[in-house]
Parts: C-alpha cells; structure tokens; sequence
C-alpha cells in the first residue's frame, strides 16, 4: 500500500469512528432535550424527579461519548495539514472557512455550554440549567452543519472562482457566500444525517431499556424510556430513509457514477472521460453493496418498527417482555447503516476530493510510506481503544440503571463528599 | 483584514496554551502532590469544571488557522507531521485517560501514568514545535527544539503547580508552591540558555528585538510567579505564569514577521503572513460570522471560572 493510500484509509478510519461518537451525542442531546424540558416543566413532584432521573442517566452515557469523542475530532483536523495540505492550498480558500465557523461557532460553544451544564447542577436555576442544554443541542446541529457546508462543497463545488496568482499556482476564491451555504448536498445530506442521529440516540436508550425491562428493573423509568427510544429510532429511521431517497436523483445529478448501475456505468465513464480526460471514474467493487446495505437496514428497519409499533401505542412492553431481545438485536443497525452511508458518500465521490476540481492523489502532501504507516497504525489503535473503551463504559453504565449511586464512581466513597448530579434535584 | 486573523489565531492558541496549559501542568504533577485515589482526584478538581472548555481551544485555534490561513495551515503542519503526530499521541492518551480514570474501578495507578506521560509528551511536542517554527525547521526536532520542548514542558509544570497552590486543598497548596519554587530556577536557566543558543540558531527571527523581549518577559514572569508564591499571593502567582505561558507563543508570532511560514533551508518556500492567507471574502466572512463569538465564549469561560472560584475541599464534587 502506497502513502497516498495509507493516507486515505487512516482519514477514513479517523472520520468514521468520529463520525460514530456524532451520531450519538446529536441523537442523544435530542432526547435529553425532552427529558429535561418535561422534568423542568412537570407539576407533579413524582413526575419531576422521574424525569430529571432520566436526563442523569442518560445524560451520563452522553457525556462519556461525548468526552471521548473529542479527541477523535482533533485527530481529524489535524489530517486536513499533515495529509492533504494540497487540499488546504487549492481550495482551502474556500473549504476552510466553514470549517473555522464549525470549530470557533459551533464546537468550542457546545463544549464549554456543556462543561457549564455538568458541572451546573445544583447550582444554577433550573431554566438556566434547561437553556443550557438547549444551547448544547443548537451548537451540536450547528456543528453538525458547518462539517457538512465544507463536506457539501467537497461533493458539488459552488460558490468559487479559480484565481491563479502571479506565479502560475491557482486557489480556489469564495465568489457567492450564499451558494456556498445553499448548496443541495450540503441540505440532502444535513436533513438525512438528522435522521440517522436521531435513530442512532434512539436506539441506544431502546437497546438499554428493552434490557432493563427483561430484568424488571424498574419498570416506571425504563418502560418510559422505552417509548422514547422507540419513537426516536422510528422517526430517525423513517426519515432518513424518506431524505435519502429523495435526494438519490440529485445525487445522480452531480455525480453521475454513484447512481448509475452496472449496464450504464461504461457509457457514464465514457461520458465522464469526455468531461474530465481519460481515466477510470468507476466505483470500486463493493461500494454499492454499501448503499444497498443502508438502504436495506432503512427499509426493513422502518417495516418492522411499523408493525412493532402497537407495542407503544397500547404500552404493551410490560406484558410482552419475550419480545425484549429483539429491541436489543437492533442496536449494532442504525451505526452500521451511518457508516456505509458515509463510505458510500465519500468513496462513491473518488477519483476527486473536490469534485471535478481536485483529484484526492493532487491532494496528497503527507510524509512517506513509513510515516504513514505508523501513523496509521498508531492513531487506528488509538483511536479504536478509544471506541472501544466509550462503549464499554456506555455498556457497564447502561446495564447498571439508575441507581442511586449512579454518578458515583466509587461505591466506597462517602455520599457527602461526592454529590455530584447525584441525588436528584427533587429530594435535595 | 489579515492582520486581524493573525492576531485572532494568536489569540485563539494563546488562550489553549493558557488554558489547557493549567491541564497538563497538573497533569504532570497530580500523581506527586497527593498519594492516595481521592487526594488525587481533589487535584484534579482543580482544573474539573474548566478541563473541557480549556481543551477545545486547540480545535478553535487549529480550525481557525486553516479557515483564515490556509496556506499557512498546510505548511506549519505538514512539514512537521512526525512531530505532530507524538504530540497528539500525548494529547489524546491525556484526555482519554482523564475522562476514564474515574470511571475505572481498576487500574488507576496506570491511568493515572497515561495522563501523566501523555500532558508530558504534549507540553514537550509544543515547546519543539515552536522550536522548530523559530529555526524555520522540518521534520525531526533536532536539539534546539528538543531544548525549547523541555523550557516549555518546565513552564507548564509551574503553571500547573501555581493553579494547584492557589486552588488546592491544603495539602495540595502546600506541595504545589513547593514545586513552584523550586522550579523557578532551572527554569530561567533553561530560558537563559535558550536565549544565548537562539542567536545562532533561531535562523527565522526576522526581528531579535522581539525575541530578547520575549525573553525578558518571560524570564520576569517565571521570578515573579516564584516571588509571589513565596509571599503567598497565588492568584498573582498564577496570573504571572499565565503570561509567562503565552510569551513563547507571542514571541514565535511577532519575530518572524512578517513571515508566518519559514523554510531556512529553501527561502523561497517561505510564506508572509499575507500570503498565507485566505482571500478577501473568506476573511469578511469570518469576521462577521466567527469573530463575535470569540469573546461570547471567553465570556461564558469566565463565568465558569467565577462560579467554581471557590477552592477545592474535602466537599467539592468530583468528576474525574
């Protein structure tokens, strides 16, 4: 494997797994929103410290993704130098824009409203604690959306003109602001990415609940949760099915080899050569079976939840708790559907990085084969026990429930000492 | 409009040095301050409510640079990715291993190395990285780096212990001023050296001017951070190493001028400041859009620090 190759494989893995820990916080900051607006709204004391229990539990397994997550996204954005600093010289103009409003607007805001919501209960009022959270939630979409308006520019430029400078080397200028900003890829893919995040959260809290309502835990929070997650998974799934296919046509629009199927795609590269000069603009194997998988997973997984669907309308969970292994089987789908979506998005894209303007090999500037390589193998590994080690934490909270000492990390440590989100806002 | 991006991205990676600098500095130290599990997670509550906020300036900092600087961004990056890579390495091992310490019930002691080595290895990694920046360097650091690593590392090391001598529970205080003073001169030593070997070596200082009152601030910030220890005003102490912090960044910034990119061994690789710069309307763009937010978010960083400004005690809540 070359260094160029090894440069795309490590920015795949690293976006992947990143893109992992995403689709929980946006899915789970959705339902925490929820949580918390209906404990601060409730009348009723049970009510209340029912759902402030919620937004703890679940509030937790967010922040340990969360906290993890974090380094993953440094990682990344330290490639876009390191890597493809032929990237940032043509078009970074253009690209790197969005990318500074992601980090300065959206990211470096939602981190420090979230240390203020951690570190906030207890100790500011409980609206300012809720508007909190709602300025997480806004910052995590936002976030989201500045990724994707310099990813969109990526799939379909617009908005720029190419300037050659005295010396004969050309970048990429911003003409139109407003085209950067409504560009369709970047919209098809933000409204269908809201869907994947909110069936990804969704399935998560369903996955633990169904658990917990096998083991008759307790019953009141987790059959509640249990709607919660469900109605998430159903909408989200439903969703991003409904807005990935009704972006397929426009995708095929811009990138004419993504959509076309086996018997087009010799007269579609025939038709691309003419546009680009010669060369192979073919997906590699396998790519589709990429696509077919997410589709699949979104059109069995919005059938089932359909016909599963009375199990929440007439709140039956609790006499039909056989049926409980079934919800926990659902859990791996919507994450594995998230990243087969992205492979297909950014591989369907090659031979470019920026479409038509800048082929991912011109791109390259990174180190040499043994660089890379262990680079490569140490941020993979890195990087993956960091997965690993989230879940796991994500797992052992999750399975523990939400007991009393649930934000206590140490059974042996003095209550007092460590109230910590601890006891619930209610009680106190 | 360039101009003012350069000073924003300055601002930006001065506030992470600063910040996350308080991290690493009692990430070094934690483990000698406090022998037992729960005197050690009271040093690290002293950084607790701040640890997020303080790291996520890098990714403002780095997004920054290559939204307004991208050129400079592929340049000052790539040609030192080897470097790079060690110290996020160090980065990421440090952060993760915050996050997960308190939550594991084994292993403690070795986390608790991880953060250790890895605040060590990134402190280090910056200081080279500036060292190398002042050569115009690529590639491997060589000594001069190598020495600029250590200086900082020893200044991140004082930063920390003078947040833990002002923030700490009493013992904490106690071994955290001690290590403060003590500190103070091999320090100034190591920036003294620095400063006789900058001369021959610092081949991108466009402006020694600077470079010497860089080092004279720095040298007046790290004495006072000791003297003011000694009279027991922390809070001073710490304001000192705050500056003392953020002049190597300062220093790498204005010297070179006006280049932001030096290639010593090819001078016609070299970049100015404005021509490592995005266009016009990129500029505008982030001006309107991103710059306000710059102080909203110092702003909400401050709250912070004002509404946890009491010190740590036996009854503060814990985190990590």
């Amino acid at each position: 494997m070359g260094a160029l190759d090894l440069a795309r494989l490590q920015f795949a893995v690293t976006t992947s797994i990143h893109w992992l820990f995403v689709l929980v916080t946006l899915g789970l900051v959705t339902a925490l929103l929820y949580f918390q607006t209906r404990a601060t709204l409730a009348r009723k004391e049970e009510k209340r410290e029912l759902y402030f229990r919620m937004t703890r539990f679940w509030g937790l397994m967010y922040v340990i993704n969360y906290a993890l997550g974090i380094a993953s996204g440094i990682v990344m954005e330290f490639q876009f130098g390191t890597s493809w600093s032929g990237l940032t010289h043509l078009v970074g103009g253009v690209f790197g824009a969005p990318l500074a409003m992601e980090t300065i607007v959206a990211f470096v805001a939602e981190s420090t409203f979230l240390a203020l919501w951690i570190f906030g209960w207890h100790k500011l009022p409980r609206a300012v604690h809720l508007g909190l959270l709602y300025l997480v939630a806004i910052t995590a979409y936002l976030s989201a959306f500045w990724v994707l308006v310099a990813n969109g520019f990526m799939q379909n430029p617009v908005g720029y003109e190419m300037s050659t400078a005295a010396d004969g080397t050309a970048t990429a200028v911003l003409t139109d602001v407003g085209a950067v900003f409504a560009n369709p890829s970047t919209w098809w893919a933000f409204l269908h990415i809201v869907g994947a995040a909110l069936s990804a959260g969704g399935v998560v809290i369903l996955g633990t609940s169904a658990w917990h309502i096998l083991r008759r835990t307790e019953d009141v929070f987790f059959l509640r949760s249990f709607r919660v997650g469900f109605t998430f998974l159903f909408l989200g799934i439903g969703w991003a099915f409904g807005t990935g296919w009704a972006q397929y046509g426009f995708v095929g629009e811009i990138q004419p080899m993504k959509t076309a199927d086996a018997t087009e795609a010799a007269a579609v590269n025939a038709e691309l050569a003419a546009r680009y000069g010669a060369g192979d603009y073919r997906l590699p194997d396998g790519l589709r079976e990429s696509f077919d998988f997410m589709s699949m997973v979104g059109e069995a997984g919005s059938t089932i939840l359909l016909l599963l669907a009375p199990i929440v309308i007439w709140k039956l969970a609790a006499k039909l708790r056989w049926i409980m292994p079934l919800f926990i089987a659902f859990v791996p789908f919507p994450f594995l559907a998230a990243v087969a979506g992205w492979v297909f998005r950014e591989v369907g894209r090659q031979p470019w990085i920026v479409y038509g303007v800048q082929t991912t090999a011109d791109a390259f500037g990174g180190a040499g084969v043994g660089g890379m390589w262990t680079s490569f193998i140490g941020f993979t590994a890195v990087l993956g026990a960091l997965l690993l080690t989230a879940w796991w934490l994500m797992l052992r909270h999750g399975l523990r429930g939400p007991r009393a000492d649930v934000w206590r990390p140490d059974p042996g440590t003095d209550v007092d000492t460590d109230t910590h989100l601890l006891i619930p806002q209610g009680t106190r | 409009m360039e101009t003012l991006w350069y000073a924003l991205v300055g601002l930006l990676f001065a506030a992470y040095f600063v910040l996350a600098g308080l991290d690493y500095g009692v990430g070094m130290l934690f483990r000698h301050v406090a022998a037992d599990d729960d005197g050690r997670r009271r040093a690290l509550a002293t950084v607790g409510p701040f640890f997020l906020g303080n790291e996520v300036w890098l990714v403002a900092a780095i997004g920054a640079l290559l939204g307004a600087f991208p050129l400079l961004d592929g340049k000052l990056l790539g040609t030192n990715a080897t470097l790079l890579a060690v110290l996020l390495f160090g980065l990421v091992t440090f952060t993760a291993c915050v996050q997960i310490r308190g939550r594991a019930k084994r292993g403690r002691g070795i986390f608790d190395a991880l953060i250790a080595v890895g605040a060590l290895v990134t402190a280090l990694g910056w200081g080279a990285f500036l060292g190398q920046l002042l050569q115009g360097r690529h590639g491997l650091p060589n000594w001069f780096s190598l020495l600029c690593g250590l200086v900082f590392a020893m200044l991140i090391l004082l930063h920390g212990a003078a947040l833990l001598a002002l923030r700490g529970t009493p013992q904490t205080r106690a071994k955290g001023s001690a290590v403060l003073t003590a500190g103070v001169a091999p320090t100034l030593i190591g920036v003294g050296v620095l400063t006789v070997a900058g001369f021959f070596t610092a081949g991108a200082v466009e402006l020694p001017a600077v470079a010497l009152a860089g080092a004279a601030v720095l040298a007046t910030g790290i004495l006072a951070a000791g003297r003011l220890t000694v009279a027991g005003r922390h809070g001073r102490a710490l304001a000192a190493t705050c500056v003392a912090v953020a002049t190597p960044l300062l220093v790498v910034g204005f010297a070179r001028l006006p280049f932001g990119y030096v290639d010593a061994a090819e001078p016609v690789n070299s970049l100015t400041v404005t021509q490592g710069a995005a266009d016009a309307a990129a500029l505008d763009l982030l001006t309107v859009a991103a710059a306000p937010m710059i102080p909203v978010l110092l702003g909400f960083q401050a709250v912070m620090w004002w509404l946890w400004r009491r010190r740590v005690t036996s009854s503060t809540p814990l985190f990590y």
